[in-house]
């Protein structure tokens, strides 16, 4: 992974992280592991769209098996 | 044109729009529009194949197909058919439809695929041009305002759902002219609630009922972008927005690219509301009218209506729940005794918008719904549960719960439907489900806590697994933890508060 998408793939972390409200996400763990509710998938989605050009579903969220796979999908 | 008087059945109210105004735009849907004339007479073409099926005014028809016109059109023939409809989540899982649909009996079932043996299949997005073409005569089924037509299904505290039947004149009442927004011509509302709420009444059959639009959302989640970008396209100027949604979207909002640029009605309620977040939109965009729902299903979308002022979040008392909507009475009960203003008891709902019952449950319906005696003359009231008063200005105001119920993005949760859910489990001895406190103008979260018995416990992941096969995703938790035990109280009741605490 080049640095620029390693940037990235970090600022998407600490939204994960300011919204569910915890001090650090780790990548391996699901949304569901992390208690993350369907509003929170949406405010996620929402400051990714706005803060990072990101398009993605909240749905995407909760079928993913790890925010790693997530974000996989997301970043790209 | 003789002035046309507006009907107590929700599809000959949106049939006189027809007559008035055929060319006019019914429902706007992925980029195109559907008039009128051409929803009304491919009402009447599936009015035709359903009655062809045996629908007829004593069936309940269970409708599962995505939001759109076809539905629209489909939900609009089951009344012309002088039928009610329950129109399902189609996401909810497969055990969940099966168990609302027998809980309704329903004797017909009309879906998007062909592969329940017992119900009816259309094609979906068939063009409804295409349909109508098949329209013919038909005589007109003779009912009234009382007649069943619609079910909506809310969550049980016994374990089970319970499905809320409710007459055309629910519907019908809260859209006279003058009422608490504009649904009319000129005027287009977003569709974006789940069919399976009575918001979606509110989406659908406030404008069609008026004369106005019906903007239908294709995605189920509504991102500021896609709302952005919506209402900009088909001209949406009013919306109903749950209130941790509407929450949300004043906290996501791009300035540059506002959500609520195009709006000029909002509706919002569900959940008791945050005047920090009312205050913030209403700075920005002081031209919006902001209007704050409340009711139960019970009563039909909505008892009271509040058009929110500035001056309203500086209240320490909290946003006002409002003054009733048309044909519609609120008291403040202790008991059988109705309360003077400025006192604290439970609020009660009469008039118009009452339910018929719950179906099939003669004993919950009996208990909620009670006949007290107003000035002298007995009156049926519904029990919400809520604690509230009515202010010496006449607007009611929201205090709390007599029960464990929850609100989580505006869905109504009884925590005991989900313990009873989870108690089924092999290997699950005691269950609690809490809720955390709502911070922030945030939602809820919902934890699942139980003991197991000894031997092959199950894992949160298997039990939560377990959930999702069988509720749907609004009464999944959002947390599930083992313990060891849960604390009671002295009388050896689960303590709620000391479980919440030590969460």
């Amino acid at each position: 992974m080049n640095e620029q998408a390693d940037q990235r793939y970090a600022r998407v972390l600490d939204i994960v992280a300011a919204v569910l409200r915890i001090p650090e996400v780790e990548a391996e763990k699901s949304f569901f592991d992390l208690g993350g509710t369907s509003l929170q998938a949406l405010r996620i989605c929402a400051r990714l769209e706005r803060d990072l050009y990101i398009a993605a579903r909240p749905q995407a969220l909760f079928d993913s098996e790890s925010l790693a796979e997530f974000l996989a999908a997301a970043c790209t | 044109m003789p002035e046309l008087e507006g009907s107590e059945l929700i599809h000959e109210a949106v049939g006189r729009q027809a007559l008035r105004r055929p060319e006019a735009t019914a429902v706007f849907f992925r980029g195109s529009r559907v008039t009128y004339g051409t929803l009304d007479a491919a009402a009447e073409a599936y009015a035709d194949m359903l009655a062809g099926a045996g629908v007829g005014p004593s069936s309940t028809v269970a409708v599962i197909l995505p939001r759109g016109p076809q539905l629209i059109a489909v939900l609009l023939a089951v009344l012309k058919c002088g039928a009610a409809y329950a129109a399902i989540d189609r996401r909810w899982p497969q055990a969940r439809i099966e168990q609302v649909t027998r809980l309704i009996a329903a004797g017909t079932v009309v879906s998007g695929s062909p592969t329940d043996a017992t119900g009816h299949w259309l094609t979906l997005d068939e063009p409804l041009e295409q349909v109508a073409a098949r329209a013919r005569p038909r005589p007109r089924v003779r009912i009234d305002g009382a007649h069943p037509a619609t079910v909506f299904f809310t969550s049980g505290s016994t374990g089970n759902p319970k499905a809320v039947v409710s007459p055309h004149r629910a519907t019908t009442r809260l859209f006279t002219p003058g009422g608490f927004a504009d649904f009319g011509p000129g005027h287009t509302m977003l569709q974006a609630a789940p069919c399976s709420w009575d918001a979606f009444s509110l989406e659908v059959w406030g404008p069609l009922i008026s004369g106005g639009t019906c903007a239908v959302a294709e995605q189920d989640h509504l991102l500021p972008g896609i709302l952005a970008d919506l209402i900009r396209t088909t001209e949406v100027d009013t919306a109903w927005l749950t209130t941790s949604l509407f929450n949300l979207l004043v906290d996501e909002d791009d300035p540059g690219k506002s959500c609520f640029a195009g709006l000029r009605q909002v509706l919002t309620g569900g959940e008791r509301l945050s005047p920090a977040h009312v205050a913030s939109l209403l700075a920005r965009h002081p031209d919006v009218d902001l209007i704050n729902g409340y009711g139960p299903v019970e009563s039909c979308v909505f008892a009271t209506t509040h058009k929110i002022s500035a001056m309203d979040c500086a209240r320490d008392t909290g946003i006002p729940l409002g003054t009733p909507v048309p044909q519609t009475t609120v008291l403040v009960l202790d008991g059988e005794r109705v309360l003077p203003r400025d006192s604290l008891g439970e609020i009660c709902i009469a008039g118009a918008g009452l339910a018929i019952g719950y179906a099939g449950d003669p004993d919950a319906t009996d208990a909620a719904f009670a006949t007290v005696q107003l000035d002298g003359v007995p009156t049926r009231v519904y029990r919400t549960g809520d604690f509230g008063l009515i202010d010496s200005d006449g607007l009611l105001h929201f205090r709390g719960r007599r029960d464990l119920q929850i609100k989580i993005a505006g869905y109504r949760i009884e925590p005991e439907e989900i313990e009873a859910v989870a108690r089924q489990l092999p290997g699950v001895r005691d269950v609690a489900v809490v809720a955390t406190a709502a911070q922030d103008g945030e939602s809820a979260r919902l934890l699942l806590l139980y003991t197991t018995a000894a031997g092959d416990a199950p894992r949160p992941h298997a039990v939560r697994r377990a959930l999702v096969a069988v509720l749907p995703a609004y009464l999944v938790p959002h947390v599930v933890r083992q313990m060891t035990t849960l604390p009671t109280t002295a009388t050896g009741k689960l303590d709620r508060q000391a479980l919440l605490a030590s969460c």
